[in-house]
């Protein structure tokens, strides 16, 4: 029948097909592998329930039909739609737009004028079903993910209603070649087979949903204790009851785990800002208030190199965040040594002076930028390496500006232990800050030293900077989030120990974000301060204290 | 020529003078101990020799009249003067290997630093713990490990402040040994020391200090013979 239906070129065979279906009326389903062309024109061009049933051929055939028919429904559907087709005598004319004179032949291609031709009046449930054919097709044939997936939608919302929706469905996500439309397919199905009058079936999608748990599926199951079978059948509601609380499981270890891995990114920004603090306050003694504002600095340098990207390079602007790495470090080190040259050098071994002069500082720092910039938040674009991230486990998604920071202070300390270990100016800073009198009298520039450290400690700060711009917002306050809590982390830590102030940031940081969520972010603040005075009650040194004498 | 010059030196601390119009010279080759009771301004001494302390007048010369008392700490330590501390002053938390490595200072080259640091290694007996940290030593090694870091750089001038006090006898006969063994005909050795057998043992000559004065200048017999000394020392 199908090979009977195939569409020739011989207008006169063809018309003859056409009259014949026309007589008939029926338009079989077209079950084999091929569209009957003529027919479904005829079908269209005819009364409402022919109508209708050609609108459920070309569904009933999605499944199956090879894509250049789909293709032909798919055009025909939509000139329908958009009232451009014209029925002429047997055949249709589809018309460039609405109302014009001529158009070209549906079956041939060829020109003819739609003069004398009428456009099918569509009834509601016409209307529904060539919609939803309509979307069908574009679903399986369209040719960007934004047509495919409003095709989706248009099917989506008539899925009850189809019985042929499962193979359509099963037919898209096979072909479907974006990710992410593939995933709403996939969801489309399971919400299918959730409907579905079969209860094995909808066991089967229930358990298929608590395969891959996150909150959404978290709601969906739970919307279904609604369901009148949760309650008339036994083996839908255990089955339902099991799903939840695997997903309910598989959740909470999620939600366990991106918190966890917030605290470890919050802890690695903290290292960063701490580590020049512990640096600074270990071989010189001074408090450095103006260290958020260094972190600052590094932050505006990176936004600095952004824009020098945007005017001079556009097509490298993926890249600046690299290239920011260098320059905010030099850019908070310039000003660390600057501060250092010109007024912490005059207050040594008078700590209060020095602190007082370093809030002064930060104060400075703070309102010339917010004279220069202004005290907006400062818009960053984001590198595709910085943006989005790997879904690993129910809701938890390894996002890579998290794993930026993660990664960018791993190598910090690598690169700061390095430095402190193997370098003779590491060896220097190691031996002042042990012993400043004898390391004097055996000949090492003391205040060569300390003021390269402060650069180096300032430095730090600013790779800090650059590590939370994806993360946090930018803006000229944005130092005093950060200078409490790398104070906490330097007192905790130990002062002029690298490891101490490791562990103390994985704590603080730690801490902080995971009692944040239960109680506040005022009490975590409370909660970890008071942690951490009962703490040094006990171990006034703090956790890794480097023997030495001042 | 002497090699060290102290003239009319006179430091204050507030209105206690720590020294008053100090003067003496110490000869190249000499070994020079520096006696009195406590407060005389022994450490003080050393303290401005070494340019931590900044005197309020008077001049520190070394052989080719250079003013100590105008440069700073690291300018006198490269102009070849070492100093050892009162109480142990090595590096806690770095190993022996690095704490000599820094008291080479910079007049050693990278390439002749090995070979520099296995000597004074071997001449202090600390050859097997090189990569010890230094925080772990007992109180004497770690007076040796000071020596030695001071040795490192062949300096001219050595100040050495009480080298043997908290060591046992054997411990005290050894450094007695170490320090006699560095004399030379180019280098002036100046110790602050109040044990009179070890001082016996290695001085020259000894400088007997008291209220931040010379009060006596001499051999240590004669020192022991001196009446003001037995006052300051015995009487009252």
């Amino acid at each position: 029948m199908a090979e009977m239906w195939d569409w020739s070129p011989r207008p006169l065979a063809r018309l003859a097909f056409g009259l014949m279906l026309m007589l008939s009326a029926t338009v079989a389903a077209a079950a084999g592998d091929a569209l009957d062309r003529p027919g479904l024109v005829a079908a269209l061009c005819g009364d409402a329930a022919a109508l209708g049933r050609g609108a459920e051929a070309v569904i009933g055939s999605a499944g199956s039909a090879a894509p250049d028919d789909l293709a032909f429904a798919g055009g025909v559907l939509r000139g329908l739609l958009d009232r451009r087709l014209a029925c002429v005598g047997t055949g249709a004319v589809l018309l460039d737009r609405v109302g014009a004179a001529d158009g070209r032949d549906v079956l041939t291609g060829i020109p003819a004028s739609a003069t004398g031709g009428r456009s099918p009046v569509l009834g509601l449930r016409q209307r529904g079903l060539v919609e939803a054919g309509a979307g069908i097709v574009a679903l399986l044939t369209g040719a960007t993910v934004e047509a495919r997936s409003a095709g989706l939608a248009t099917l989506a919302r008539r899925m009850g209603t189809l019985p042929e929706a499962d193979a359509i469905l099963e037919r898209a996500r096979t072909a479907e070649a974006d990710a992410g439309l593939r995933r709403a397919i996939a969801q489309a199905m399971q919400a299918a087979a959730l409907d579905a009058p079969d209860p094995a079936r909808r066991r089967a999608a229930i358990a298929a949903i608590a395969a891959v748990p996150s909150s959404a599926a978290l709601s969906r199951l739970t919307s279904l204790k609604a369901d009148p079978a949760y309650i008339a059948d036994p083996a839908f509601r255990a089955a339902l009851d099991t799903g939840i609380a695997s997903v309910e499981r598989a959740v909470a270890i999620g939600n366990g785990l991106a918190l966890a891995y917030n605290a470890v990114s919050f802890a690695s920004i903290l290292f960063m800002a701490a580590a020049g603090l512990a640096i600074i306050f270990g071989l010189m003694g001074v408090i450095n208030l103006a260290q958020g504002e260094f972190i600052m600095v590094g932050a505006y340098a990176a936004y600095g190199v952004q824009e020098a990207f945007r005017w001079l390079a556009p097509g490298l602007i993926d890249l600046y965040l690299i290239a920011a790495i260098p320059v905010a470090f030099l850019a908070s080190a310039c000003v660390g040594i600057a501060v250092e040259a010109l007024i912490l050098r005059h207050l040594y071994r008078r700590p209060l002076m020095s602190l007082l002069a370093t809030w002064a500082v930060s104060l400075f720092l703070i309102n010339g930028v917010r004279v220069a910039f202004g005290s907006q938040n400062l818009q960053f674009g984001m590198p595709s390496y910085v943006s989005g991230g790997v879904p690993l486990y129910a809701d938890f998604i390894v996002t890579w500006n998290r794993l930026f920071a993660i990664a960018f202070a791993a190598v910090t300390l690598v690169a700061t232990l390095l430095i402190l270990k193997r370098t003779p100016l590491g060896l220097d800073i190691r031996a002042v800050t042990q012993n400043r009198d004898m390391a004097g009298a055996l000949g090492i520039r003391t205040r060569r030293v300390d003021r390269l450290a402060f650069g180096f400690g300032s430095g730090l700060a600013g790779l800090a900077g650059v590590a939370l711009c994806p993360i946090y917002s930018v803006n000229p306050g944005m130092g005093a989030n950060f200078i409490v809590d790398s104070f906490m982390v330097v007192v905790l830590g130990g002062v002029g120990t690298v490891v101490g102030t490791l562990v103390a940031a994985l704590g603080i940081g730690g801490a902080n974000v995971l009692i944040e969520p239960f109680y506040g972010a005022v009490a975590a603040k409370v909660i970890v301060l008071v942690g951490i005075i009962v703490f040094l009650q006990r171990r006034p040194e703090g956790l890794f204290a480097a023997r030495r004498r001042r | 020529m002497s090699a060290l010059v102290v003239e009319n030196l006179t430091v204050t601390f507030g209105r206690f003078r720590a020294l008053d119009a100090l003067s003496l010279a110490v000869d190249p080759g000499e070994i020079r101990a520096v006696i009195g009771p406590n407060g005389a301004g022994k450490t003080t001494l050393l303290d401005v020799i070494s340019g931590i302390t900044k005197p309020v007048s008077g001049r520190v010369l070394i052989g080719d009249g250079i003013d100590l008392t105008t440069r700073s700490e690291a300018e006198i330590a490269k102009a070849g003067i070492r100093r050892k501390f009162q109480k142990p002053s090595v590096f806690p938390a770095l190993t022996i290997r690095e704490n000599l490595e820094i008291g080479c200072g910079t007049g050693l080259s990278a390439t002749e630093r090995p070979a520099r640091i296995a000597e004074i290694l071997a001449e202090t007996g600390l050859a097997p713990r090189e990569h010890a940290q230094a925080g772990a030593l007992a109180h004497g090694e770690k007076q040796w490990l000071e020596i030695g870091m001071v040795l490192a750089s062949n300096p001219r001038i050595i100040l050495l402040d009480e080298p043997v006090a908290g060591l046992s006898d054997s411990e005290t006969e050894r450094t007695a040994a170490l320090i006699r063994s560095l004399r030379r005909l180019d280098r002036a050795i100046l110790v602050i020391e109040h044990d009179m057998a070890f001082v016996e043992a290695i001085a020259d000559r000894v400088t007997v200090l008291h209220e931040g004065r010379t009060l006596f200048e001499g051999s240590l017999h004669g020192a022991r013979a001196d009446s003001r000394v037995i006052e300051v020392f015995l009487g009252r």
